[in-house]
């Protein structure tokens, strides 16, 4: 076939690619709608078939039988859990704002720059050979359709007649082109998933095409086809698991590492989690995507079988059955499409793939070790977003170039499945990290770390490292001898375990000791602050997913808003800085133009959209650059210290103000407080004034309805609750009373009324007044008075309802039988004070300043249930303190109670008109 | 965004939960080697016959069980 | 039990005795022997003498509040089988809860209904609660 028309046919398919990614970014809300569904967030998924599975599954079906099958057996077992497992992952990573897996495992574990760069790297050595052989794939695919010869030989060619190098950089432009038009907050590339997800269904097409032409164009049927194949001992063996020599371990062992290859993979984990729109498509991708698999699947083994059987005795490549054949038989068209759909598989792995490579690059390995605050602080710089993209423009470049040197070094020394795999185990380390991560809050970060650099030393000395070695690129003799010429370190059969295919053996001893690692450390050591609420916020995420993590926060951040908005614009652009502040603004009812500091949720809020463009590691150390927040290590403060002098000024700045906002908010608290307890206190009162209420209207209601219900009751007992009823309702009325003077003395100044009093005259009045009272109850009386008047300047009215108060309390609570009270007044000094007492029971001690609290009732058993409301000495007390005086409980003769009220002396009134009519006198006498 | 009922209820998490359990035991050994051998379907080997309807099977009970609510909740929806 | 023989015993305590007298005529005139106190030892001397079979508790009283007294009761083995009925002006839902907590059967708010009293400490006398 010319290779003008393969290049043209090739050229034309990526084209229709790019138009379908354009119309749909470009699309309108039908086209989104389409786009955001779950049929097509499955069919991405999809790239999980690459072009091992179009071409490397039938190889490995044509020398292992169902031994292919693991691979796809795992992720078709973790399907129906992708709703109860794969929901709580996008749920946090939306709440956190994650882009890669190497921010997830960084996030959940204190957003550690270090963890970020471990994954990032183990991500990068395993995914490259994985690449690789895509670029070997698609190279076999177009020397095969080239020179229409089924036995080729793609290894010996000079580098600028490598169609190899030439489809590397068709792809590197392809991934750039798709993969960084523009810096998406959320790395949420629509046209791409779409892209994908067409993809998926041209590869399932074309290999459907392929496998019905082979079962059914050139055998008849699969009857025929098993049929012819069993005749042959090569083929038959390939029906029983124990001829393949597949052991138990290994099978169990290929569906865990695919089971987390499928989840994991950076970019299974970028189509699945990063460019997800709602977690509610898992429901339908759990089994949309395992009935793809199934399909795709379906035809494996009969074109492995038909392959066998009809080239058998040539040496034909197993890994090219499903272009071969059709070549074979001379239909150069379905080879065609069968290409078309290895290139399909093959491009769609590659470059979302690099995608999201670049993304872990850029904001977890480029980003935390050469940007920290610099970058922001210099203003020259301009906007950040096209350095950004540049970075990952350029780290797209180099993941392609270096899967195109392994692919020249080592590619063709192995099959597709086994780099293949290789990849997968090293992918599988990041398991313990993120299992652990969701479900165990004890998960620290150095568990994190141990478990991954030890899972990944031993997968690099039991995997890649041994394929160099096979390759010739090192020399050494550790594959017989061991490490160190231990033969406990033999990389195939390390501590001494033998038998098992090396990618097991590998995968068993990597994770067994990596899981062993994560857990011991974590156990043994002590997370920090920000790791306890990360590992909170990760695995309790149902609780706090509506919320978002904001109040969740354990720190309390500052920063200026027009630092924080300069630092947005650097990396967002200035457009979508204005709409997230705006944003903001609106949803928390501020005016930024009035406020110039930023409080936690805000400068957690700008974290946030940071962390979407450049991920969690740098945004947090550029929002600490700007933010204040404690604590800081050792040696971020000293990369502070070692930045111009002029941010330690600033931060100095910044804590003053901190300090002051701390005093405002407890001067804020306090008055808070006080505010408080003045509710309570009237909450208090009415509750009291309703119970006081209730308990005479209770005797009302019962006594009047048992009136009114027994018309013939006898005259006297008709008369006897008559007159309770009256009683209780005068009751009422008193309260009532008592109730709107306490209002009256609290509402009216104590200037009001007031008048020059001789408080001599108005204690005899009011003893004039009450003598009936005192007759009846017969209580002894002994009244000292002052002859001269005593002068205290008040309301006559308030300070006679404080002696009656006073003196009816006493009569009430003098001794019954003989009963005595004690009257005097005098000045002393500054005073006039007033004692009345009594010799009843007293007030015990404890009651001593509650008795003038409103509603405090002397309930002491002996003393019985007095007759009051409980406001009167709460209404003295309030009198007195008007007219600038004091009540209080002093010393007694007897036991009983002595009141003493003290009123500041005045003046007397004549005094001054005395002295007037004196000098009247005198002028009299002067001018006779 | 998430409506309330949309919550999955504890039922339809265990039953998925379920099906995970039994997709282990159905692909894995010993079940798988049992199929192993000689065995054949109209020609066509046991094993391979025996693994993808397993497979189908799977594929038909979580689409049952992921399906049921969703489509009371639409109807709710609807009305 | 004891209904149909002797007429059932109830105590009403109460520090007001206006109250007293409206319950005791309520209870005295659908039959039952009525006895009273004015507070809780008292109450706690009357039941040890005369066991009823109802108390009913005024909670506000001086000395021992309501609550007290019926924890009181429920303290000895022998009144087990004494109703409490609260008969009181605290209506908030904590008041409800500590009387229900305290040993109280029925939870009665004032004023009270003379009708719904006296159903009441019938009910409770043929069906207990």
């Amino acid at each position: 076939m010319s290779p003008v028309i393969i290049v043209l046919v090739s050229v034309i398919y990526m084209g229709i690619l790019f138009l379908i990614a354009s119309l749909v970014e470009k699309g309108g809300s039908f086209i989104k709608r389409i786009v955001h569904n779950p049929i097509t967030y499955s069919l991405s998924l999809a790239a999980y078939c690459t072009a091992w599975t179009f071409y490397g599954s039938v190889g490995r079906a044509a020398t292992q039988g169902v031994g292919y099958l693991p691979i796809y057996l795992g992720p078709a077992i973790v399907a129906p859990i992708l709703f109860v497992f794969l929901r709580k992952i996008i749920l946090i990573s939306k709440n956190q704002r994650i882009t890669s897996i190497a921010d997830f495992i960084s996030s959940r574990y204190g957003k550690s720059s270090t963890l970020g760069v471990l994954v990032t790297i183990i991500a990068l050595l395993g995914i490259i050979p994985y690449i690789s052989i895509q670029l070997k794939a698609i190279t076999l695919s177009f020397e095969i359709l080239k020179s229409s010869d089924v036995l080729v030989d793609i290894g010996s060619k000079p580098f600028y007649y490598d169609s190899a190098l030439y489809i590397t950089i068709a792809l590197t432009f392809f991934a750039i082109i798709f993969g960084t038009r523009n810096l998406d907050p959320n790395e949420r590339h629509d046209g791409l998933v779409t892209a994908v997800a067409f993809e998926s269904i041209v590869k399932l097409l074309a290999f459907l095409a392929v496998g019905i032409f082979v079962t059914f164009g050139i055998f008849d049927g699969f009857g025929d086809l098993f049929q012819k194949g069993s005749t042959l001992p090569d083929i038959e063996r390939l029906f029983s698991i124990e001829s393949v020599d597949i052991s138990e371990g290994e099978w169990f062992g290929l569906i865990v590492i695919s089971m987390a290859a499928f989840l994991f993979l950076p970019r299974q984990f970028h189509l699945a989690v990063v460019e997800n729109t709602d977690s509610r498509f898992l429901s339908k991708a759990s089994w949309i995507f395992p009935l793809y698999l199934l399909l795709i699947n379906i035809f494996v083994i009969p074109i492995a079988v038909g392959g066998l059987y009809y080239f058998q005795g040539q040496n034909v490549e197993p890994d090219t059955f499903v272009l071969t054949l059709p070549l074979a038989m001379d239909h150069f068209r379905l080879a065609m499409l069968a290409a078309l759909g290895g290139f399909s598989a093959a491009s769609s792995m590659v470059i979302v793939a690099v995608l999201a490579l670049s993304i872990m690059i850029s904001n977890n390995l480029i980003l935390p070790t050469f940007l920290k605050p610099r970058i922001w602080k210099n203003k020259n710089q301009g906007n950040l977003t096209s350095q950004l993209l540049g970075i990952r423009r350029v780290a797209i470049v180099v993941v392609l170039l270096l899967s195109y040197s392994y692919y020249k070094m080592i590619g063709n020394t192995y099959s597709l499945v086994s780099i293949g795999l290789i990849s997968f185990t090293a992918i599988a380390q990041f398991v313990p990290a993120i299992i652990g991560g969701i479900y165990w809050k004890r998960a620290t970060k150095s568990g994190a770390i141990s478990g991954l650099v030890i899972g990944f030393v031993i997968w690099f000395i039991t995997l890649p490292f041994p394929t160099l070695v096979e390759s010739g690129l090192i020399k050494s003799n550790v594959l017989e001898q061991g490490f160190f010429g231990w033969p406990l370190l033999k990389p195939y059969a390390l501590f001494g375990l033998e038998g098992l295919d090396e990618i097991v053996h590998s995968a068993f001893w990597s994770l067994l000791l990596n899981l062993a690692a994560f857990i011991t450390v974590s156990l043994n050591s002590r997370p920090s602050q920000l790791e306890i609420s990360q590992a909170d916020l990760f695995v309790d995420i149902y609780k706090y997913r509506s919320g978002g993590g904001a109040e969740y926060e354990v720190f309390r951040r500052k920063a200026k808003i027009k630092d924080l908005e300069l630092l947005l614009v650097r990396f967002l652009g200035e457009e979508r800085t204005k709409v997230i502040m705006a944003k903001y603004a609106l949803k928390h009812q501020l005016d930024f133009s009035k406020i110039t500091t930023a409080n936690a949720d805000l400068v957690n809020y700008a974290e946030k959209h940071l962390t979407g463009a450049i991920g969690s590691a740098s945004a947090k150390v550029i929002i600490r650059s700007i933010a204040k927040e404690e604590p800081i290590s050792l040696e971020e403060m000293f990369n502070i210290l070692d930045q111009t002098q002029e941010i330690i000024q600033y931060s100095r700045a910044l804590e003053l103000k901190s300090a002051e906002l701390e005093k405002t908010t407890s001067q804020l608290r306090q008055a808070n407080k006080q505010l408080k307890a003045l509710d309570e206190l009237k909450a208090d009162f009415i509750t009291t004034v309703t119970h006081e209420l209730r308990t005479p209207i209770t005797s009302i209601k019962a006594l009047s309805k048992i009136l009114q219900d027994n018309a013939d009751l006898p005259e006297s007992q008709q008369q006897e609750f008559l007159d309770i009823i009256v009683k209780e309702s005068e009751r009422i009325t008193r309260l009532i009373n008592q109730v709107l003077d306490l209002e009256k003395v609290q509402v009216k100044s104590p200037e009001d009324n007031q008048s020059v009093i001789d408080l001599a005259s108005l204690v005899q009045q009011t003893l004039d007044g009450l003598q009936g009272v005192l007759e009846e109850k017969n209580v002894e009386r002994q009244i000292s008075l002052p002859e001269q008047p005593i002068w205290v300047k008040g309301n006559s009215d308030q300070l006679t309802q404080v002696i009656v108060n006073l003196l009816s309390n006493a009569v009430k609570f003098a001794n019954p039988e003989n009963g005595k009270l004690w009257i005097r007044l005098a000045s002393k000094a500054e005073h006039a004070v007033l004692e009345i007492e009594d010799n009843g029971k007293g007030i015990p001690k404890k009651d001593k300043d509650l008795i003038f609290e409103r509603f405090t009732q002397l309930n002491d058993q002996q003393l019985g249930k007095p007759k009051g409301s409980g406001l009167g000495l709460f209404i003295c007390k309030t009198i007195i303190e008007q007219h600038q005086g004091q009540i209080f409980l002093g010393k007694s003769r007897e036991k009983g109670a002595n009141f003493v009220v003290q009123l500041p002396l005045t003046t007397s009134p004549f005094q001054t008109s005395k002295n007037e009519k004196k000098r009247v006198n005198n002028k009299n006498n002067s001018d006779p | 965004m998430y409506s309330k009922s949309y919550f999955m209820n504890k039922d339809k998490w265990q039953k998925l939960i379920g099906i995970f359990a039994l997709a282990i035991l159905l692909f894995n050994f010993p079940i798988v080697d049992l199929f192993s051998g000689k065995g054949r379907i109209f020609s066509m080997p046991l094993l391979y016959v025996y693994i993808f309807f397993s497979w189908a099977l799977i594929i038909l009970l979580t689409f049952w069980v992921s399906k049921t609510p969703k489509d009371k909740n639409q109807k709710n929806k609807d009305q | 039990m004891q209904k149909g023989t002797t007429k059932s015993r109830v105590l009403i305590v109460d520090d007001e005795p206006n109250i007293l007298v409206a319950l005791e005529f309520l209870l005295n005139k659908e039959g039952y022997e009525v006895l009273k106190a004015s507070n809780g030892l008292q109450a706690l001397e009357i039941i040890e003498k005369q066991p009823p079979r109802i108390v009913v508790l005024d909670v506000m009283m001086p000395e021992m509040d309501g609550f007290e007294v019926a924890r009181k009761i429920r303290e000895e083995e022998n009144n087990q089988d004494i109703h409490i009925i609260f008969l009181t002006a605290k209506g908030t839902d904590a008041d409800r809860f500590e009387g229900y907590a305290n040993g109280g059967e029925v939870y009665l708010t004032k004023p009270f209904d003379n009708e719904d009293f006296i159903t009441t400490v019938n009910e409770v006398i043929e069906f207990g609660v």
